[in-house]
């Protein structure tokens, strides 16, 4: 009782956590409207934007890209602090991405693959990883530091999920303005980044985020 | 069902009048989860757990609720944050333990056998890892035996502050185990 009563005296008004659309509101369109702009100007391909907003395969890449950005970031708020687990954003983002791998899969020229592969060990196009990775790791930060204010009740999986959102945010912008249209470009310098960082991710999160 | 949509809406008000400040809702708040904490913990632990093991680890839960109040969000419901956080620090507790039980019962036992503890510790050394102010903390409680209550006292602290301070202390001595 004497604890309690401790406990209550060191009260101070406090305000609890942000709600889920008041989260997405400050923490995820403004970064998802920073990357656009910045895309944009790093790689001013506007003419090849233009084109490809014609093809199907295009348009349905982007909404799954997105997809997984938006269900990754609720997923990640989930797992932030303790919470009844709520499944179906994980399972929309792991859905969605398998889904994106099978297109990319099936459209992938398994006969000009050592060609390819040859063309695709160019620093040049490299470019787009190394792009997703710092904005990812930026973003990857942000999203850390704030967890660290939560309780994440599993930090590897809090990791995990910041790791998805954040590389996938770079990756549904890279996806949009890269001007190679590859698949083995796109397997190799767009989900190897988001591989990399989904390993690496739930490391860094176990270190850091404990309470 | 009933009673338990009672409880929550009787929690989530507490709970508001807390955030404002209300010192007199807060300690309302916690006496109730106490009681609920208690319960799921008995229900966790089944007879694995004894009653100071159960009083122990309920104070820990409450400790963590008081820390971590902010992280509840108002549009979900409040028992299951409460449940989150029993059954992590439960796990957390459970791993520890059996991660460490030879470090846990020699921590536990350092001020009882001087001969025993000058085997294998170096006070020196335990003592070197911490703060001046841990240092005053480790040497009441775990050497001279004092406590909580007498050191919170002694160091014009509140019990809270000095549990808080001991967990700190045991962290900073498992990772140095560990390692």
């Amino acid at each position: 009782m004497n604890t309690l009563k401790n406990l209550a005296a060191d009260l101070k008004p406090f305000t609890p956590i942000e709600p889920l659309r008041v989260f997405v509101a400050k923490r995820f369109l403004p970064v998802l409207l920073a990357f656009i702009v910045l895309s944009f100007w790093m790689v001013n391909q506007k003419e090849i934007l233009g084109f490809r907003w014609g093809q199907a395969i295009f348009l349905l890449k982007n909404f799954l890209w997105i997809t997984v950005a938006l269900t990754s970031f609720i997923a990640f708020y989930d797992s932030s602090f303790p919470q009844k687990s709520r499944r179906l954003p994980g399972q929309l983002a792991m859905g969605a991405l398998g889904l994106l791998l099978a297109l990319e899969f099936y459209q992938l020229n398994y006969a000009q693959l050592p060609a390819e592969l040859h063309t695709e060990m160019d620093l040049l196009r490299g470019g787009c990883g190394v792009i997703i990775s710092a904005m990812s790791m930026g973003y990857w930060w942000m999203l850390k530091n704030w967890a660290k204010q939560g309780a994440p009740r599993s930090p590897e999986t809090t990791g995990l999920w910041a790791s998805i959102a954040a590389s996938t945010a770079g990756c549904v912008l890279m996806q949009a303005v890269c001007w190679q249209e590859g698949t083995l470009h796109i397997l190799l310098w767009h989900f190897l980044p988001l591989s990399l960082a989904s390993y690496a991710g739930p490391l860094l999160a176990k270190k850091w985020l404990r309470w | 069902m009933k009673k338990n949509s009672e409880m929550e809406q009787k929690l989530r008000l507490l709970f508001q009048l807390s955030m404002t400040g209300d010192a007199f809702a807060y300690e309302n708040f916690l006496m109730l989860v106490t009681a609920i904490v208690r319960r799921n913990l008995a229900f966790l632990g089944g007879a694995k757990l004894s009653r100071e093991q159960l009083e122990e680890l309920q104070q820990e839960v409450v400790l963590s609720i008081h820390q971590k109040k902010q992280t509840y969000s108002l549009d979900r419901p409040l028992l299951p944050w409460i449940y989150a956080i029993a059954r992590y620090r439960y796990i957390d507790d459970y791993r520890q333990k059996k991660r460490l039980p030879a470090t846990v019962e020699w921590l536990d036992d350092l001020h009882v056998e001087e001969e025993e503890s000058s085997e294998g510790i170096d006070y020196e050394e335990i003592l070197g890892l911490l703060t001046p102010q841990q240092r005053e903390l480790f040497v009441r409680i775990k050497i001279e035996g004092q406590t909580y209550v007498q050191t919170a006292e002694a160091l014009e602290l509140s019990v809270p502050a000095v549990k808080v301070g001991v967990h700190r202390i045991m962290k900073v001595l498992k990772d140095k185990v560990q390692r």
